[in-house]
């Protein structure tokens, strides 16, 4: 899949379009604590009108591994690539035993607060937590609990800023946006994602058509 | 068009004049006022050795026309920096135009400068005084500078 045709390429180009620049910071495995960790130091001097932040499942999924083990085992390449088979294998049971996360709800809702409070001159639009689809579920029996408490944190301090519409999927639609690892956009995902978002900017007059 | 800018961010944090009247936003400006499409990445951590991977796994998906990087040299030798500069290059396609801008360090500017196969080196430290600490502009004269140069180049 081309950057273009995924939502964000579709909504830079539709933004460009409107006069905005746009900057973009897109990471591999980005979560809200590194988002903080660069807010004092790249964000702040952008001055942005309008700030467009998704916020993936990197927060709040459930984990087998912390993230400090992970970064241990990285440095032992024979125990890494067996502990990663054991992982993968048996991921469901022990991600649901070990009940992990890489930022704790409570960490996650200062994040927020705090990315929203630097900001305060600016536009809001945010797009909440994807909701899962079966394949997912069925890989991972907290996720659903998780997206639905993380949301929560999201909706109550960015209220009317949220895209709400991204969550008004139907289940059997659910089942037809997603890749064959049930969590990243396949191309008609990432479509619907961009109508739904370009629906509420026009909506809230952010954008016009 | 579409243009692709590569960025480490760490420039935004040591500008020294306010984020719009920067370089990189005037010619981000400059662009999209023409009718191009433009993409800025920026990253704090982003480095000249990540540049190798990132144009496989990030950068060609973009299918951009023209691509600016602008980095800071670390503690790398002018000879690895040029051999991520080549093998960035490698991992692009041959149809993508690509412009480096000089590092914050002006005897490693003048050695790829010197060996680089490529044209798209910017030549840049002609302006000695445009480079310090953090990369390239200091005063408002020289942002101005700057993206009226490569306004005129790209």
């Amino acid at each position: 899949m081309m950057f273009q045709q995924t939502w964000l390429g579709l909504l830079e180009k539709s933004l460009n379009d409107a006069g905005y620049l746009i900057y973009s910071f897109q990471k591999k495995g980005l979560d809200t604590n590194r988002i903080c960790e660069d807010l004092n130091d790249t964000y702040i001097y952008i001055k942005p009108e309008l700030i467009i932040l998704q916020i993936g499942i990197v927060d709040c999924s459930p984990r087998a591994l912390k993230e400090s083990e992970v970064k241990f085992l990285q440095k032992i390449p024979i125990i890494r690539n067996i502990t990663h088979k054991i992982v993968k294998r048996y991921y469901r049971n022990i991600s649901s035993f070990r009940n992990l996360c890489y930022v704790e709800l409570e960490q996650f809702q200062k994040n927020l607060e705090a990315l929203k409070n630097s900001f305060k001159s600016s536009k809001w639009c945010v797009l909440p937590i994807g909701l899962p689809c079966d394949g997912y579920l069925k890989k991972s029996p907290l996720i659903a609990d998780r997206i639905f408490q993380y949301n929560k944190v999201i909706q109550n301090i960015f209220q009317n800023s949220l895209v709400n519409n991204i969550l008004q999927f139907d289940k059997k639609e659910l089942n037809t946006i997603y890749l064959d690892d049930f969590y990243h956009l396949n191309e008609y995902g990432h479509k619907l994602y961009f109508n739904k978002l370009q629906d509420h900017l026009e909506n809230e007059n952010i954008i016009n058509s | 068009m579409r243009i692709l800018s590569i960025l480490n961010s760490i420039a935004f944090a040591n500008a020294q004049v306010e984020f719009k009247n920067t370089w990189y936003y005037q010619v981000g400006s400059h662009f999209l006022k023409n009718g191009n499409t433009i993409n800025n990445i920026s990253d704090k951590n982003m480095r000249f050795e990540y540049l190798e991977e990132r144009a496989k796994s990030q950068y060609r998906l973009f299918d951009a026309d023209i691509i600016l990087v602008h980095l800071f040299a670390r503690d790398e030798s002018a000879e690895k920096l040029l051999k991520y500069l080549e093998a960035f290059q490698k991992n692009m396609r041959e149809k993508d135009k690509i412009y480096f801008l000089p590092t914050q360090i002006k005897k490693l500017n003048e050695k790829i400068l010197s060996d680089v196969k490529s044209n798209c080196f910017f030549h840049l430290q002609k302006f000695e005084t445009l480079i310090n600490s953090y990369g390239i502009g200091n005063s408002q004269v020289d942002h101005n500078l700057i993206a009226e140069y490569i306004k005129a180049v790209v």
